[in-house]
């Protein structure tokens, strides 16, 4: 047993063992939660401190009854980094959550899920084997149903927890024949061998990476499968916190970084990855921009800030990508746990129930505030560092300088800079219905308990400080490459070049000025204009697919009803009929028998004596 | 004696058991009727043993193979009637219909 599967199967043995003995004692199943990914982040941190690995390719020959089991492992810079932030974050929602699922009375295998999530994401961070891969994805695929679906008493719950699950399986179908289609070409299932044999060849990489990429889409909610995300409100918001920052929309980014020199043979997937990301970016940012719901506004900004990160990959920059994955777990995580914590006070996540919270709930204002500017990106938060470097990467295409065409990048570097405009205006916004003006509603507020605001302050921390990792030029993709299973050359610098930066500041304050003047409760939509359902994707959905589904239900209960349950219930009417028929001649009546018998020979001879005649 | 003779008794016999097979109410007259119609059957396998005059005498083997079953089947007969008429007070054999399978 090797540390990596260690720190898989820590909390996943806390889910198991939190379901058994959670149920007797609610304080033991609190210690249980939190020991899981805590158990996790201390293994992770062992490793951290390991580096550079001797031996970062671990295929641990964890042989089971029939088959080797697929354990193998790779720990380098980005399994690490990576692990580190998805168990820092499951631990702070752990905490959070004893606080603010206090009333909730599965609140045993609510934790116990969470727990399970994160294994099962940890589990894809360190996979070294496909298979072992896939098995954590889909896990975490299973996690996300149950979580969203936690208050089931709900319809909106129990519908987005379906929609949860069909949209990213869609997405599943392409992921798991891509898999088996880089299997099949390559010949091994070992992730640093199959991706290396599979970006030699063209072909074979462009195939692969297509049908991967359609999961990364439905996984970390990029257009057209990020319908889901929104939706996934419906859950507890720890719940949101960890899928919108650690788990689950991580995984697709992950993996393709993960994948990286594959899908850097296949320029026509990256172009994809580009426009999808562009649409994407700017569209969700915009759909942010009307929303009347607190978290609602927040899940479509994790959709536009996913989508940074799909389009730094796109544009060839790896390390951008991670860095901005990285960041934005930490400030988005805080924001979401800010957000459960003005729910848990006011009772709502509608936008004018909340407003004027400033002076009842102090550090929630102040932590949620540093999210939000981080979000926005303003030196010298985390976010500003690791946008800027998404800005930088698609210069250097613009440039021409990676492997995409010019134009891709152009595209990427306007959009990107237009939706920070856009962000900021809807961050602004946010800032001034939840905080600023006078206090809306009824009934007293009062800071969430230590327990639910002690994770916010940790997660302020890294959304303050760990931008500057991006001022050491070589810092951070040094440390993400090294012992880098893929190597990708010399790691680029991930500091913000001025042009770049003259030009997001000038975004960000038109952006500000397009906030403030939506920053009055009564610019506050009431959530139905087709901009604020999501530019109408859930009804193109509807007709598209949900409506042709449904005439093909009806066709088929039709043909089953009228064609196969009558033949059915024919063969067995006219098996009775025929029976009953011939019951009447069972009458008791020896000598009707006899003369039967006897009238059947008399024709059985004639009948002889006549063939044998002629 | 020509063949046809024992041949025209034992049709004559099987055809008078055939009748009282058919027509007779009263049980120990059907039992007989059958006897008749053995016992034709018999008059034709001696006739032909007769005619053909072969080694073996299968013929009438045959017969006393078929006065033995009928001996066992008169045996087994009249101690079934004897039970109905126990229990029923009457050997009439179109009243016996209580194993018939009624209409669904």
């Amino acid at each position: 047993m090797t540390a990596p599967l260690v720190m898989v199967l820590i909390p996943a043995v806390a889910a198991f063992v939190g379901l058994l003995v959670g149920g007797m004692s609610r304080a033991a199943a609190g210690a249980i939660a939190v020991a899981g990914p805590l158990g996790a982040l201390v293994v992770a941190g062992l490793l951290a401190t390991e580096q550079p690995w001797t031996d970062p390719i671990v295929d641990t020959g964890f042989h089971g009854v029939l088959q080797p089991f697929p354990a193998a492992t790779v720990v380098d810079g980005l399994a690490v980094s990576v692990a580190l932030m998805v168990s820092f974050v499951a631990t702070l929602v752990q905490i959070y959550s004893i606080g603010y699922m206090k009333a909730e009375p599965r609140y045993s295998s609510y934790a116990a899920f969470v727990s399970l999530f994160t294994a099962a994401m940890l589990a894809v961070v360190v996979a070294g084997d496909l298979l072992l891969l896939v098995v954590g994805w889909e896990v975490m695929g299973l996690c996300s149903y149950l979580l969203i679906g936690q208050n089931w008493e709900r319809q909106e719950a129990r519908r987005a927890a379906v929609k949860a699950f069909l949209v990213t399986k869609v997405g599943d179908i392409g992921f798991i024949v891509g898999i088996v289609v880089l299997i099949g070409a390559t010949g091994t299932t070992l992730v640093p061998n199959a991706v290396q044999a599979a970006s030699s060849d063209p072909t074979v990489a462009t195939v692969a990476s297509g049908l991967i990429l359609l999961g990364v889409l439905g996984k970390s909610a990029q257009f057209p499968l990020h319908a889901w995300l929104p939706d996934a409100m419906a859950g507890p918001s720890p719940v949101s916190a960890l899928i919108h920052a650690a788990t689950m929309v991580a995984a697709g980014v992950y993996v393709v970084a993960r994948f990286y020199p594959m899908f850097l043979a296949a320029p026509g997937v990256l172009t994809a990855m580009a426009v999808i990301a562009c649409i994407t970016m700017l569209g969700a940012a915009v759909i942010s921009l009307v929303q009347s719901d607190l978290k609602r506004v927040l899940a479509w900004s994790t959709v536009s800030q996913l989508a940074y990160m799909v389009a730094a990959l796109a544009v060839g920059s790896r390390d951008a990508a991670v860095f901005h994955l990285l960041s934005h777990a930490f400030f988005k995580a805080l924001l979401f746990l800010a957000a459960g914590a003005i729910i848990h006070a006011v009772g709502s996540s509608a936008l004018r129930d909340i407003g004027g919270l400033r002076r009842s709930m102090p550090v929630t204002f102040m932590t949620m505030t540093i999210g939000l500017l981080a979000l926005v990106g303003v030196f010298p938060l985390a976010g500003f560092f690791s946008k800027e470097s998404v800005l930088v990467a698609a210069e250097h295409a613009a440039a021409g300088d990676e492997v995409v065409a010019p134009w891709v990048g152009w595209l990427v570097l306007v959009v990107a800079v237009v939706t920070i405009a856009v962000t900021a205006a809807y961050a602004v916004r946010l800032w001034m219905l939840t905080w600023a003006g006078p206090r809306r509603g009824n009934g007293p507020i009062h800071e969430a308990p230590p327990v639910m605001y002690l994770p916010l302050v940790l997660l302020a921390v890294p959304t303050l400080l760990f931008g500057f990792t991006a001022l050491d030029v070589s810092a951070l993709p040094t440390w993400i490459q090294a012992n880098a299973t893929e190597p990708l050359g010399t790691p680029a610098a991930l500091t913000p070049a001025l042009v770049t930066i003259a030009l997001s500041v000038v975004a960000l304050l038109i952006g500000v000025g397009i906030g403030w003047r939506s920053r009055l409760p009564s610019a506050i939509g009431d959530g139905t204009s087709i901009l604020a359902r999501g530019l109408g994707v859930d009804a193109a959905y509807d007709w598209l697919v949900v409506r042709p589904f449904l005439v093909l239900v009806g066709w088929t209960t039709e043909f089953d009803q009228h064609v196969i349950q009558r033949t059915v219930s024919g063969v067995g009417s006219g098996t009775a009929a025929t029976g009953g028929r011939l019951q009447r001649t069972q009458r008791g009546d020896v000598q009707r028998y006899v003369s039967t018998a006897l009238t059947a020979l008399i024709v059985a001879v004639v009948i002889t004596l006549v063939t044998v005649a002629t | 004696m020509h063949l046809s003779l024992p041949l025209l008794l034992s049709v004559s016999l099987f055809g008078i058991g055939v009748y009282g097979l058919l027509v007779r109410r009263n049980a120990i007259l059907v039992l007989m009727s059958v006897e008749l119609m053995l016992n034709g059957v018999n008059v034709s396998l001696v006739a032909f043993d007769v005619f053909w005059a072969e080694a073996l005498r299968a013929g009438q083997s045959l017969a006393i193979f078929v006065i033995t079953i009928a001996a066992a089947e008169i045996g087994l007969g009249l101690a079934i009637l004897l039970l109905l008429y126990r229990m029923r007070g009457s050997i009439a054999i179109d009243e016996a219909t209580d194993l018939r399978e009624d209409a669904a």
